[in-house]
């Protein structure tokens, strides 16, 4: 959803990059040679290329906005270079709506949209879909605070879609037949989830930053898939699915004045309501560290998933922690990525990110590695997490690492539904005004000294939680050197508690 | 989620296409007869062939400061030799490894830490390497590929390294993933000829048996200018640009063409079958290709109408009938291959808990005969069309999407319209040319069918998921 976010813009004061390439950072031992720092055979820069060392200033495009006489809010973004447009509807209610009773309801009801309204059928609906080229779907994750429904098309089919988009949102009939259909498959789907090692690590890694707070709601039960009813669904539809609950915004060729003027009529018989809103509630500490092994027979790699809290979105420390975490995992040209791919050959990929929301997020680092090696990638993860807490970012290795995101600002040009995005942020966070604009220097100013104090702070290696998901047999006595082990099956069990955890029976029959 | 997003690109890097379907979801042209609207103009773009071979096309688009190349070199896994299965893809690691003037690594540590976006990528039919970068940028980008293009700094050290890599991606893909497995099993029943027979990432042996002399003689043979095509498309002014490109690749030498591969397939006469075990699924997978066309033939336009019609979207037949109606199946989808050579009409369907596999092929022959029977609805070969022009159009929303696009075309189909091309080709297929090439091709001789049968210790749950 937060398609270009990730790249950023502008001025950074004159920096020599000639000088930068040249100095130590990325560090050029001649291969063969034996290093001191764990980064520094994985490139070796002879400085040679010709680099421009300005950083493009861009402005990102601002939407129009307004509001309906029914209180929606409209947020509108012209791009007329090519005849398309996409447009959706967040819902300022997702799946942390939900009591810990009615869990997944959000997220049944945003499938559910599609599958019926008072004038069409599930299959209508999907051909009406297909035959305009239209996409339109609905979605909400079962711990995000928001429900999105979507749809995109040709301009010149912009009336059609714009009539069944809102057909779904206002007159969903919830069909009592469609949703057994549904729950059949939802069924079915959580057992191909179960196969997959990301899902594994990831449902664990939610449980385990998260324990019964509702952010670490992540997969439905089969108990909670057989609990929904019509009703609960239609419930939370007119409770949540409200003008005043929502923001509308699209970003295409279309002029203001017509798209007003048109979801005026459009939505004109949706009412105001008093939404219930969501509380959320303060996320506690982990307790500390520990190992959780998923055994998972017959993996040909370990997923290695080590995290812990960060921050909420709105913290002032999220600027120092971007900054720390693209010198630690925030790509191709970061320590991790360097050091345990192209240094050590353990894996294809490694990296990290800080994700963040109404509550706080996570720090996650992440790699696959053929179980051989598990040692030693664990031993280099390590290695990286303490460094980057334990000595200063070098300045021209972090002055580099922040031209990533304030050079790569300019890209997000190509792709308005950025900035569009950017602003449904900044108003679901109640960001500042000019908060997308001065992004890249808050980038800029942060120092090394600032970055080494967020990595201290929430890297915080005691409370580090350590998420492996492998053939059990084959890891649980090199894990054991990392700390205490508590062995799980595939399907969430735990069958071997820390204190007697071995390698030997921790799989039944095979 | 969007530093999630980062992590996604970042662990892209050297992607590898396994795929193996080229350049078969966009093209851009008017609409012919149906009620649809808008055309899509052509691309406005300028051709020049340098001295030593190399094709450029150039597009000047002002409406980002950006700046996109797209490089294809013309060789893929149907290059390979036997024995050396995998070695295009692994070769396409080496070329980020080092140059005479770029050390290693520092390729993609120029590009990231100047705001850019890179990568390379391999199917059976090219070498696509790319990057987008602010547009003040452009030197760099061009220094880059050409440096690469002209020799490469190869060590036994950096081979092994990103043999690791390589043979990680392949664990990571294929073999820790439910299903991997099957996909390998099936190009090689599916096809005779050694050139598409064999999967992309190639086999474990064969990629420890790569040497430093197979990564010089490659290099040699296929990474010449006159075996690749450029695209830059972006913020710039054509004969600048132009003239830069000209200054950094014109002195590459050119080589002897390389030898053209034969692709060409024996006819297929009877049904081929395999079923799979598989240790890492928890339902049977089931597989179903239909050989017998060429890509560039105007049946393919046909059967590409075909595949959306059967197996794609939630309106498909498919869809409706196997997942929604009689939940045989949690997905079901089917689409036409085209490839320079032989391409393959692939159906692909997940079975649902409790069912079994042969219903759902058996469900699955029953709508191919009704569309041997009886012509397709007038809202499906809209469906089809619609479905074409959006493509078309999306596929030049960014400057990178538009400068691969071209390199495709050319490459593929000598064609930097081909986009185009497609979409009127598209256009042009009637409601009889559907029906004709169902029964042509969609024959039980020329059928292959394959099924993963779930084989591990986690297939101790009982089947029926209702009361777990």
């Amino acid at each position: 959803m937060h398609k270009t976010n990730s790249f950023l813009k502008r001025i950074l004061a004159a920096l020599s990059l000639a000088a930068l390439l040249a100095a130590p950072i990325l560090a050029q031992a001649p291969p063969g040679q034996q290093q001191e720092r764990p980064s520094s055979k994985g490139a070796v820069i002879k400085g040679k290329a010709p680099v421009n060392k300005d950083t493009l200033k861009v402005k990102l495009p601002k939407p129009y906005e307004t509001k309906l006489g029914n209180g929606l809010q409209v947020l509108i973004l012209e791009d007329h270079k090519l005849p398309n447009f996409s447009m959706q509807i967040n819902i300022l209610s997702g799946g942390l709506a939900d009591s810990d009773q009615e869990v997944g309801t959000a997220q049944y009801v945003a499938t559910m949209i599609r599958e019926g309204t008072k004038t069409r059928s599930s299959k209508q609906i999907a051909e009406d879909t297909d035959k305009l080229g239209a996409t339109l779907f609905a979605s909400t994750g079962l711990s995000s605070t928001t429900s999105t429904v979507l749809a995109s098309g040709l301009t010149d089919n912009f009336d059609q879609i714009l009539e069944l988009f809102a057909d779904v949102i206002l007159n969903p009939s919830f069909p009592a037949d469609e949703l057994t259909k549904l729950k059949t498959r939802a069924l079915g789907q959580i057992r191909l989830q179960r196969s997959q090692p990301g899902f594994l690590a990831q449902e664990k890694f939610s449980k385990v930053m998260y324990g019964s707070h509702p952010a670490g709601r992540f997969a439905l039960t089969a108990e909670q898939i057989q609990r929904f009813t019509p009703e609960m669904l239609q419930k939370f539809h007119q409770a949540h699915y409200r003008p005043n609950n929502a923001i509308f915004a699209i970003v295409g060729d279309v002029k203001p004045a017509e798209v007003v003027a048109k979801l005026e009529k459009t939505f004109a018989s949706w009412k105001p309501g008093d939404a219930p809103k969501t509380e959320i509630p303060k996320v506690a500490d982990t307790g500390p560290g520990k190992i959780y092994l998923i055994d998972r027979p017959n993996s040909a790699q370990a997923n290695l998933v080590l995290g812990t809290l960060s921050i909420e979105r709105t913290d002032p420390d999220y600027f120092a922690l971007e900054a720390m975490n693209q010198v630690l995992g925030g790509g191709g040209a970061a320590r991790l990525f360097l050091n345990l791919r192209e240094d050590k050959g353990y894996t294809y990929g490694a990296g990290s990110g800080v994700s963040s929301a109404k509550y706080r997020g996570t720090f996650r680092a992440s790699t696959e590695v053929r179980q051989e090696v598990t040692k030693g990638a664990m031993d280099e993860l390590m290695k990286e997490l303490k460094r980057i807490r334990d000595e200063k970012i070098p300045v021209d290795e972090f002055e580099l690492s922040k031209r990533t995101i304030i050079g790569g600002w300019a890209l997000q040009l190509e792709f308005p539904q950025a900035a569009l995005q950017n602003a449904i942020t900044q108003k679901l966070y109640g960001l500042p005004a000019d908060y997308w604009d001065t992004y890249p220097q808050k980038i800029a100013a942060v120092t090394p000294d600032e970055a080494q104090r967020v990595a201290r702070k929430y890297i915080d290696l005691d409370k580090l939680q350590i998420i492996v998901v492998g053939d059990a047999k084959k890891l649980a006595d090199t894990l054991k050197q990392f700390g205490k082990v508590e062995i799980y099956n595939s399907e969430g069990k735990l069958i071997t508690p820390a204190e007697t955890a071995t390698g030997a029976g921790s799989r039944s029959g095979n | 989620m969007k530093h999630l997003h980062r992590l996604l690109r970042m662990s892209l890097v050297c992607a590898l296409a396994l795929s193996g379907v080229i350049a078969h979801a966009q093209s851009k042209s008017k609409p012919s007869g149906d009620k649809s609207g808008a055309s899509v103009p052509r691309v406005n773009f300028k051709e020049v062939k340098l001295k030593n071979g190399l094709r450029v096309f150039l597009v000047e688009d002002h409406s980002a400061p950006v700046v996109s190349l797209a490089l294809i070199y013309d060789v893929g896994s149907r290059n390979e030799k036997q024995g050396r299965t995998g070695f295009a893809h692994l070769f396409e690691h080496m070329m980020f490894q080092g140059s005479e003037n770029v050390g290693k690594s520092e390729h993609f540590i120029l590009i990231e830490t100047n705001g850019g976006q890179m990568n390379g990528t391999t199917n059976e039919e090219r070498t696509l390497y790319f990057e987008t970068l602010p547009k003040n940028q452009l030197d760099l980008m061009l220094y880059l590929e050409a440096d690469r293009m002209r020799g490469l700094d190869i060590s036994k050290e950096n081979l092994d390294n990103q043999r690791n890599a390589v043979q990680e991606e392949r664990r990571l893909r294929l073999d820790n993933q439910p299903y991997g497995i099957m996909s390998e099993k099936f190009g090689e029943t599916i096809y005779d000829n050694f050139a598409y027979k064999h999967s992309v990432i190639g086999s474990m042996e064969d990629l420890s048996a790569a040497s430093v002399e197979d990564v010089r003689e490659f290099f040699r043979v296929y990474y010449a200018p006159n075996n690749a095509v450029l695209a830059l498309v972006g913020d710039f002014k054509t004969n600048q640009a132009l003239a830069r490109v000209k200054t950094y690749f014109e002195s590459i030498p050119s080589q002897p063409a390389p030898s053209r591969v034969d692709v060409a397939e024996p006819e297929q006469t009877s049904e081929r079958r395999f079923t799979t075990d598989d240790q890492l699924a928890r339902l049977p997978l089931l597989n179903i290709g239909y050989k017998g066309y060429v890509g560039g033939g105007a049946d393919a336009y046909a059967l590409q109408v075909l595949g959306t019609v059967l197996g794609g979207g939630q309106s498909s037949r498919l869809y409706q009938k196997l997942v929604r109606d009689s939940q045989l199946a949690l997905s079901a989808n089917s689409f036409a291959s085209v490839r320079r050579g032989p391409g393959a009409f692939r159906i692909s369907a997940t079975v649902a808990p409790g069912k079994k596999y042969e219903d759902v092929e058996a469900a699955i022959y029953e709508e191919i005969a009704r569309l041997q029977k009886e012509p397709i609805a007038d809202w499906e070969l809209e469906k089809a069309k619609q479905a074409a022009r959006r493509g078309a159009v999306g596929s030049r929303q960014s400057s990178l999407g538009l400068a691969i696009n071209i390199t495709e075309g050319v490459v593929a189909w000598n064609d930097p319209n081909y986009a185009n091309t497609r979409l009127e080709k598209i256009m042009a297929v009637t409601k009889e040319d559907v029906q004709r090439v169902a029964r042509e091709y969609l024959q039980p001789t020329k059928r292959t069918v394959g099924v993963a049968i779930p084989k591990g210790t986690s297939m101790a749950a009982p089947p029926p998921a209702a009361n777990q």
